[in-house]
This record gives structure tokens, C-alpha cells and sequence, in this order.
């Protein structure tokens, strides 16, 4: 008993001895005076900037007096922990890491920048970034933020399997009968270029064992129907493929006959059973998987998939049999956002922050970023890698023919956040689509009421 | 006589098979996840799952030598705030739970509110605490975590501690107490050593709970005082989750908390059993 | 030193809980080692709560923090008007009452299992409290890539024994499916506290039982259960409190979807404070949510502080 206490005293003190080192944290490795703190998303977009800003702390950092340091914010919640350091007014970050679809709730913590803007951000020069993606991170007409990395959707399609098809007459005879029997309409196969949704469809089914036993693939597709902003982003290519929008006239216009035609489309497919039950709670990673590993033959699926896809040490079965084409609809529609960085409002080093976006805004960075696997925003950076990156061309081809943006504004996000509450619960089958997307509006129309 | 030794050695045989079925159950899924840590991202990919095969640290080596952050660093502050947090809440925990049991000093009041800091989801508290650690300079700092841990975890500790307290009995206090024990004396020579079992206990799940804790270790640090369990999510890319690499960094988050936990439970066991036959 | 049980010993208990005044100096005594622990909570809740008060009474968004106007008590009447609160209350409750009857079931049931083995039932006790160890966060990542469809190992066996995973993560199972992983999580807590509480049954009750010719089962019921009651209303309400406020794993594995499906409070309240941006309502969200839950708290602590003597 006595041994017993007296260890436990022992113990103890000695715990309590470690407290006083708890407020001493390892000093990170001496820095410059003078700093500028960056944030960025963990991930390929992290690994290709930090080779941009390794090249600036090691040629240009004694020149211009102050290094660079990209801070790492997990990518699940990183606005929200932004959104906290903003409203606490914090300035442990010079530039704040957006996208489109954020910069509108984040502008009021943000100074303008460009052309005309008031302060140090106006000695910011986009003038290399494409246009509309510059555009997009625009508020009430002013710009926020400089784009990095763009994004946008594509059509993937195993391409073996489609020129089977597209030169098998007996598969072509099944696929048209398939159309008949669940779709109701007269389709024969065509180029995925060319395809609209209900081609997507009829190709979906025609890949789906259920209905064609001999069919490779498990499934015809696999859908994002997460309650999942990025869902709600894929989702609208179909809304404005139909000729739809979130706004018309500045009122809530997600009941017409456009959105309901899009949810018809998701319904038929997870109904059929073109897309696998668990997909309600799929997203980007769970796509790639179902295609990597042979069961799912055309997905919809974002812009950055493509590098992972073609990996053969990631993909090894199907990396060489990747087709690319624009996301389907009798008017082909992709949706287009860009990450981007912008000026913390609070920050205590704005003038060399501004330094460094100018920097960023040089073809000699952007190519450097690219080649180490970012998907810039500069044209002529993207044709130029089209040898590496094929996907490159394809990307600045379909972003600026097809590419589209929501209206950025301060509820954005809380918009999206909304739609994907209220639509997924149709895309689950829970509801229906006309019950979802009235909910829906309901929900846009109070938000824009602000 | 040997009737009951035969049903002692089959009860125990069943027990057994029970606990190794339930061990099963519980930790295949974690070794599979290890398992997968050693495979190649193609290997991850193939049914039937290939459970013999040459290992690949490759992920391993990510974990570690990620870009952007310093994982070591992480498992530094991770098992400094959790040793902390889980010593000072027994530190704290212990008297005031005698006050409460034996002195019926602030059981209307104060131990309702303690113990309701536990019910409020956590993230109602992160902009204002933030703003607070703000005011004083303790963003990005182990402290703060601790302190944070420690408030929420310190409701249980006094639940858990009251609870074995009043099993006590009171007459070897009471007479230590005519003897002439001081409160001092009598908590650490004579209470401490019978609730030490529960002390223990308190330690380690406040230990575990504090090194899973994630919103307040995300929105209260920068890049100092980033936790295991933050600098983990840093693997789930909206882009691809790394299943590979995340599956390395739930291994290694792991071992400390199992090392810790080990350690206490022998200390646990072996102190309740002591304490049991008096 | 036997405190006299209820059922075996013919001699009154050994105490009671005589009320006599508290002697100045234990009250003062009292303070000074409730001391720490005021300061404690002082320094740190003092002002959130206030905080969460005072926005609960505005109408603030995050996007534009500085902008608020006073709304008293309209964002609570908004909320108890919301249906999405109440439906986010209803599965929390629900998931929290099968999670935790299933948790305490089995718990127990451990917890006596690891009472009959001896030796090696240090090493067991740690393997199996490994499922704790894992952030609730990453958990739900594990089961995630475990459950897929197409790479998941565990789809893989279970297809083996004809489970096929459309009927585990299907839309209507993922209910179920969420509880069944909470059950894997904390199971082992249950386990832990209750083995602890089991193991401090004194030695020498359970002798006189024995010699009395109780049987296992009677002395399992009488006397042991009895004699733990305190830590199985602990437990219950640890894990009942956690279980409701259940976050990390199911928002990394569902987002609270299909729809709101597995939208827990803590869910609802995060997305209305960070997604919506809106500060007022969720703050007002959770201060009802305290006031829900604070009669279940009052009358649980009222037990286990008044519990004394009763053995």
C-alpha cells in the first residue's frame, strides 16, 4: 500500500513537471523577418505550389526581403476554419485561400483587388488568367481573388467499350432495344461527343448487367449523390445543359420545367439501378474507384480525376483505355470554378503579400505550378503542357466554350448547402424530384431575401 | 470437486472463444486497415483482397514526409496535450469530487454546469473561444488545447470519480480524521490510494478522447501545435481521398494511445483486484 | 470489512447517511479543493457562454460578423418553428437509444466474459479497446473504403457469407449501418468502465454469497449489479450525451445524408453555423438544445450524489 501511494506521488509530480514545457512549442526553423503567410489545400494543388514557392524562397526571397510559407487547412473544413479566423478578424494569414463559390460569403474580410480596387490589392495583375474564371470570383463587380487551379466536369468513357459498341451491330441492336423498353424513345449509339442525356442514359443501361448480362460493367455509371455541395455543382450541368438556372430575374427559379427534366434524369438511372444503391452516399472518390476497378463504364466526374485515371500504378487495368469527351446534353454545359487566393483584409504585410500574387500571376510561375501537376488558369500555360497533360486542352477548350458559374454572391455557399440538404434527398429516392426542388426554391427564395 | 473444475475449465474455454469471436469482430476492421497501409494503390484496388504480400512503406514515408507539414511534430503535440489534459483533469477532478461526495460543497450548482459543458456540441464553442485565445496570445499554442480539453473532459472525471468515491466507506477516513488528519493528509494518504484504480481509469479515457479531439485542434491551431488527429484529415483530399496514406497515418495515430493504454490498464486491473480483497 | 449487504447479512448497514450540519471548517475546506476546478471553468466558459447568449439574441451571419441586430427571442421561435430542427432532435434521440442499449448489452456482456479468464486478459483488454483509439473522424474514413462496394474487404467476406453490401449501404440501411459502426466504436467503452466497476465488487460479499449458496447468476443479479448501479448510470449517461452529440463519423461518411436522413443536432447546428452562415440560429439551436436536455442531467446527477449508503 505504501509503495502504492508513493509511486503514484512520484508519477505525478512527474506528469505535472511536463506542464511547463506545454506552452513551448517546437520553434519552427528560423524565418525571415518578414513572412508571408499563405494558405493552402492539402493535396495535389499543395505538392505542385510548393515547388512555385520552394523556387521564391530560394531565388527571390533575399532580393524582394521576405520568404513565403503555405499553411496546410484540411480540406473538409478549411473555409470553415477561414471563415472562424476571418470573423475573429484574425491576421495570422495574408492570403486566404477560396474558390468561386465561397469568395462571396468570405468578401466582406477581403480587400479588392485588380484593376481600379482601392489599397495595395490594386497593384494586382490578372492579366494572364482566363477571363471568365477571373469573372467568376468577382462581387458586386469587384475581384477578390486571384484564380489558381480551374475545374470543371467531363464526360469519362471506357473507351474500349464504347468503340465495341459504336461498331458492333448486335450491341447496337440490344442498345436500341434497351432504349426502347425503359427509356420510350428511338436511340442508336453515337460518338460520346455528341451525346445529350438521354444518350447518357440509354448507354447507361446498356452497361448495366441487369438489363445486358454480357456486359462488362457491373453498373452503366456511377453517381455523385452525396448530400455534398460538389454534388449540388455536378448537378447543375444537367439544370443548365436544360436550359435552366438557379435565378431568373433575380427570383428562385429551381421548379421549372429545366430542373425538373434534370432530376428526371438521376431518378431513371438510380430507380433503374443503373448506379449502385450506395451511391447516395458517393462522391469523387467513389467514382474513380467504381471506374478504376471496371464497374462503372461513363461516369460524370471533375476535371482532376483524369490524372489519377490514366495512372497506371493507380489504375493499372484501365489507365490506357480513357475517353474524354464534354459533359452530355443537347447544350453542353460544365460547371466552372476556380481555387483562388485572395488579400486577408486584417493582414500586417499586404504589400509584399501583393508581391507574391503578382509573382503568381507570371507565366514563369504558372508553368512551373503546372508542371508539377496544377491545373492553372492561364491558357497558353495549358496548351503548352498538352504532350504531359492531354486533358490540358480539352479543359481550356471546354471551360471556355461550355464553362458556367452560379452567380457569386454572400450566400452562395449557403445556398448550395441547402440544394444539397434538399436534393439529395430525391436523388436518394426518398422524395420526389418536383417535392424536392419546390423545397428547394423555397430555401433560395428565403436566402435571397437575404 | 473435479465436477467443478471440469465446469470451470469449460466455462473458461467458452469465455474464451466468445472474447476471441468479439476481438475479432472488433479489431478486423483495424487490421485490415494496417494491412492496407503496406499495400500499393493498385493492390488496394483488387478483389479478392491479397492479404500476403511484399509490404511498401511508401505510405508510410508520405505520412512522414509529407509537403506542408511535419507529422513528427504532430505526434509531439499530440501526446503532450493528451498526457496533460488527462493529468490535470485527474489532478482537478479528484479533490473537487471528494468536496462534492464527502463535503457536499457544490453539488446544487456547480457540478450541474460542469458536467452540462459535456452536452453542447462543441461547435457552438469554437468562434468564441476562439476570439478568447485570441485576446491572450494562446492561438496556435499547446496550451490552449489543453485547457479546452480539459473543460470538457473534467464533467466525466467528476462523474466517474464521485461514483467510486461514495462506494468507499467512511470509516477509515473517519478515524484517520480523529487521529488528527488534515484534509491534505487524509486525501493523499488515505483516499488517493483506494481511488487510484478509478484515477487511473479517468487518465486514460480522457487521454484517448483528448488525442481523437478534432474541432477545437483544427480551428485553434496554425501550423505549431497541429495535432495527429488534424494532421491525419489532411489525407482526405476532396480530390481523391489517399486511402493508402491515410491508412498509414490511422496506424501510426494509433500506437501511442495503445502504448498509454496498456500501461494504465495493468496499473487499473492490478490496482482494483489489490483494493477489492481488503 | 464487509459495508453490508442488502440481501445475505442479517446486521443493519453499516452506516447511513446521517444529515448533520456541515462543520464551518469543512465547508471552507470544501472551496479551497473546489478551487482549481472553479478557476478552471472560469477563465474558460465564462465568456462563451455568454457569447453563444448574446448571439442566440441576434441576427449575425458569419460572412458579415461585424452587421448584427437584436432579434431577443426570435431566432428560438424560428428554430422550435423549423422542422429540420426537430427532425435533426428525433434522430439523435433515436440513434442514441439503440446505439447505446446495444453498446451497454454487449458492454456487459464483455465486461462478465473478461471477469472468468485470468490469464492474458491484460493483452485482450487492449486489443479490444483499440477501436477507441481511433479519432472518430478517421473511424468513419476506415469503414468507408472497408464497406465499398467495389475494393471494400469487408464487402468482400461478407459477400462470402451472402451479405451483399446493397443491403448494408443502401439508402434504407444506412441508418442501421451508421449505429452498427458507432456500436464498433464505442462498445469498448461500455466495456471498460463497467469491467472496472465489476472488478471493485469486494471480494468477501461475494464470498458470503457463495457460501450462502447463491449461484452465479443470483449473485450476478443481487449483488453485483446492484452493487455497480452507479457506474452503469455513469456510463449510460457518458455515452448517452456523446451518442447524441455524435458528429466526425457520420458527417465524414454520409454528410448527414441521403437528404437529412442521418442528420444528427450537432450536424444541423454545424451546418447552420458554417455552411448557412448563420450564427444566430444556430447559437439559438444549441441553447434550446441545453434546455431539452438539462431536466435529464438534473435528475441523473440528483441520483448519483444521493446514492449513498444503498448498499
Amino acid at each position: 500500500m505504501r509503495r502504492h501511494s508513493l509511486s503514484l506521488r512520484v508519477g505525478l509530480a512527474l506528469a505535472l513537471s511536463v506542464l511547463p514545457f506545454a506552452a513551448r512549442e517546437q520553434a519552427l526553423p528560423v524565418q525571415a523577418a518578414n513572412t508571408v503567410h499563405m494558405v493552402y489545400f492539402p493535396g495535389p494543388e499543395s505538392d505542385a505550389m510548393s515547388q512555385v514557392v520552394n523556387y521564391w524562397n530560394q531565388h527571390m526571397a533575399a532580393k524582394s526581403g521576405f520568404q513565403v510559407e503555405m499553411d496546410l487547412f484540411d480540406r473538409l473544413s478549411s473555409f470553415d476554419k477561414e471563415a472562424t479566423c476571418l470573423a475573429a478578424h484574425s491576421s495570422s494569414e495574408d492570403l486566404i485561400f477560396t474558390a468561386s463559390y465561397e469568395v462571396g460569403s468570405m468578401a466582406h474580410y477581403l480587400d479588392p483587388i485588380g484593376h481600379g480596387a482601392a489599397g495595395p490589392g490594386g497593384n494586382v495583375n490578372t492579366s494572364l488568367f482566363i477571363p471568365s474564371t477571373v469573372n467568376s470570383l468577382k462581387v458586386g463587380g469587384k475581384l477578390y481573388a486571384i484564380p489558381m487551379d480551374v475545374s470543371n466536369q467531363f464526360l469519362y468513357y471506357r473507351s474500349d467499350l464504347i468503340n465495341k459498341l459504336l461498331h458492333n451491330r448486335q450491341e447496337q441492336q440490344l442498345y436500341t432495344q434497351l432504349a426502347a423498353k425503359y427509356l420510350h424513345q428511338h436511340l442508336v449509339p453515337k460518338s460520346p461527343a455528341n451525346w445529350n442525356w438521354a444518350d447518357f442514359e440509354a448507354t447507361s443501361i446498356f452497361f448495366t448487367q441487369k438489363y445486358n448480362p454480357s456486359s462488362p460493367t457491373q453498373y452503366g455509371t456511377s453517381l455523385q449523390l452525396k448530400n455534398l455541395i460538389y454534388n449540388i455543382m455536378v448537378w447543375d450541368d444537367l439544370l443548365w445543359s436544360f436550359g435552366g438556372s438557379w435565378t431568373v430575374n433575380g427570383k428562385a427559379a429551381l421548379d421549372s420545367p429545366a430542373a425538373k427534366q434534370a432530376m428526371a434524369v438521376y431518378d431513371t438511372l438510380y430507380q433503374l439501378g443503373c448506379t449502385p444503391a450506395a451511391s447516395t452516399s458517393w462522391e469523387y472518390p467513389e467514382t474513380n474507384l467504381a471506374f478504376e476497378t471496371g464497374k462503372a463504364a461513363v461516369v460524370i466526374q471533375w476535371s482532376a480525376a483524369y490524372h489519377e485515371l490514366t495512372d497506371s500504378s493507380k489504375s493499372p487495368k484501365f489507365a490506357h483505355m480513357v475517353g474524354l469527351g464534354p459533359v452530355p446534353g443537347n447544350v453542353h454545359r460544365t460547371h466552372v470554378h476556380a481555387l483562388a487566393l485572395a488579400l486577408n483584409t486584417f493582414s500586417q504585410n499586404k504589400a509584399n503579400a501583393v508581391t507574391w500574387l503578382n509573382f503568381l500571376g507570371t507565366k514563369q510561375a504558372m508553368d512551373m505550378y503546372a508542371r508539377a501537376g496544377g491545373i492553372p488558369s492561364v491558357a497558353s500555360v495549358l496548351s503548352g503542357l498538352v504532350n504531359v497533360h492531354p486533358e490540358y486542352a480539352e479543359i481550356a477548350r471546354d471551360v471556355k466554350q461550355y464553362g458556367f458559374a452560379e452567380p457569386a454572391s454572400a450566400q452562395e455557399p449557403a445556398i448550395l448547402n441547402a440544394m444539397a440538404n434538399d436534393l439529395s434527398a430525391a436523388w436518394a429516392g426518398q422524395t420526389s424530384g418536383p417535392q424536392a426542388l419546390a423545397r428547394a426554391n423555397a430555401d433560395l427564395t428565403k436566402l435571397l431575401a437575404g | 470437486m473435479r465436477a467443478n473444475h471440469r465446469r470451470h475449465a469449460v466455462g473458461l474455454v467458452l469465455a474464451w472463444i466468445a472474447i476471441l469471436l468479439a476481438l475479432i469482430v472488433f479489431d478486423f476492421p483495424l487490421v485490415s486497415t494496417f494491412i492496407t497501409s503496406l499495400k500499393t494503390d493498385a493492390q488496394l484496388e483488387t478483389t479478392p483482397p491479397q492479404w500476403l504480400l511484399t509490404p511498401t512503406f511508401a505510405h508510410y514515408h508520405n505520412v512522414f514526409y509529407a509537403v506542408g507539414f511535419n507529422f513528427t511534430n504532430m505526434l509531439v503535440n499530440s501526446l503532450i496535450v493528451a498526457t496533460c489534459a488527462s493529468v490535470l483533469v485527474a489532478c482537478v477532478a479528484f479533490p473537487a469530487s471528494y468536496a462534492l461526495v464527502r463535503l457536499r460543497v457544490g453539488v446544487r450548482r456547480l457540478f450541474p454546469f460542469v458536467v452540462s459543458l459535456r452536452f453542447m456540441p462543441p461547435v457552438v464553442f469554437a468562434l468564441p473561444v476562439y476570439l478568447m485565445f485570441q485576446k491572450v496570445g494562446l492561438i496556435d499554442t499547446r496550451l490552449a488545447l489543453i485547457l479546452v480539453n480539459v473543460v470538457f473532459n473534467v464533467g466525466f472525471g467528476l462523474l466517474f470519480l464521485t461514483t467510486y468515491l461514495q462506494d468507499l466507506p467512511v470509516e477509515l477516513e473517519e478515524s484517520a480524521m480523529i487521529d488528527g488528519a488534515g484534509t491534505l493528509t487524509l486525501l493523499t494518504r488515505i483516499v488517493l490510494p483506494l481511488l487510484g484504480p478509478a484515477v487511473a481509469a479517468t487518465s486514460a479515457i480522457v487521454f484517448i478522447w483528448t488525442w481523437n479531439e478534432f474541432l477545437f485542434a483544427l480551428m485553434l491551431t496554425i501550423r505549431n501545435a497541429t495535432t495527429v488527429t488534424v494532421g491525419s484529415s489532411l489525407f482526405i483530399t476532396a480530390y481523391g481521398i489517399r486511402w493508402g496514406d491515410i491508412s498509414a497515418a490511422i496506424s501510426v495515430s494509433i500506437l501511442p494511445t495503445l502504448a498509454f493504454t496498456f500501461l494504465a490498464q495493468r496499473w487499473i486491473v492490478r490496482g482494483l483486484t489489490a483494493g477489492a480483497i481488503k | 470489512m464487509a459495508s453490508g449487504s442488502p440481501v445475505s447479512s442479517p446486521s443493519p448497514p453499516a452506516r447511513r447517511n446521517v444529515h448533520r450540519r456541515r462543520p464551518a471548517r469543512n465547508t471552507r475546506s470544501g472551496y479551497v479543493l473546489l478551487a482549481p476546478l472553479i478557476v478552471l471553468i472560469l477563465l474558460v466558459t465564462i465568456f462563451p457562454a455568454v457569447y453563444a447568449y448574446y448571439m442566440s439574441a441576434n441576427h449575425v451571419l458569419l460572412s458579415n460578423i461585424d452587421q448584427r441586430h437584436f432579434v431577443g427571442l426570435g431566432n428560438y421561435a424560428d428554430e422550435l418553428h423549423d422542422g429540420r430542427f426537430w427532425q435533426s432532435i428525433l434522430f439523435s434521440v433515436f440513434f442514441t437509444l439503440v446505439a447505446t442499449s446495444v453498446e451497454f448489452g454487449l458492454g456487459l456482456a464483455l465486461a462478465l466474459l473478461f471477469g472468468v479468464i485470468h490469464r492474458g486478459r491484460g493483452l485482450a483488454i487492449s486489443f479490444l479497446l483499440l477501436p477507441m483509439m481511433v479519432a472518430p473522424a478517421l473511424f468513419g474514413i476506415m469503414y468507408r473504403l472497408l464497406l465499398n462496394d467495389f475494393v471494400g474487404i469487408l464487402t468482400y467476406y461478407l459477400s462470402l457469407i451472402h451479405v451483399s453490401t446493397d443491403t448494408l449501404t443502401g439508402t434504407n440501411q444506412i441508418v442501421p449501418l451508421v449505429m452498427v459502426i458507432d456500436v464498433l466504436q464505442w462498445t469498448p467503452f461500455v466495456f471498460i468502465i463497467l469491467f472496472t466497476a465489476l472488478q471493485s465488487v469486494p471480494q468477501d460479499i461475494l464470498e458470503a454469497a457463495r457460501a450462502d449458496g447463491a449461484s452465479a447468476w443470483r449473485t450476478l443479479l443481487a449483488i453485483r449489479l446492484p452493487y455497480i448501479l452507479p457506474a452503469l448510470v455513469v456510463v449510460l449517461l457518458i455515452r448517452g450525451v456523446d451518442a447524441f452529440k455524435s458528429f466526425d463519423m457520420i458527417y465524414v461518411l454520409t454528410g448527414g445524408g441521403p437528404g437529412t436522413l442521418t442528420t444528427t443536432v450537432s450536424i444541423y447546428i454545424y451546418r447552420l453555423a458554417f455552411n448557412t452562415g448563420d450564427l444566430g440560429h444556430a447559437n439559438a439551436a444549441a441553447v434550446l438544445l441545453l434546455v431539452l436536455l438539462t431536466p435529464l442531467l438534473a435528475v441523473t446527477l440528483r441520483y448519483i450524489i444521493r446514492d449513498q449508503g444503498k448498499k
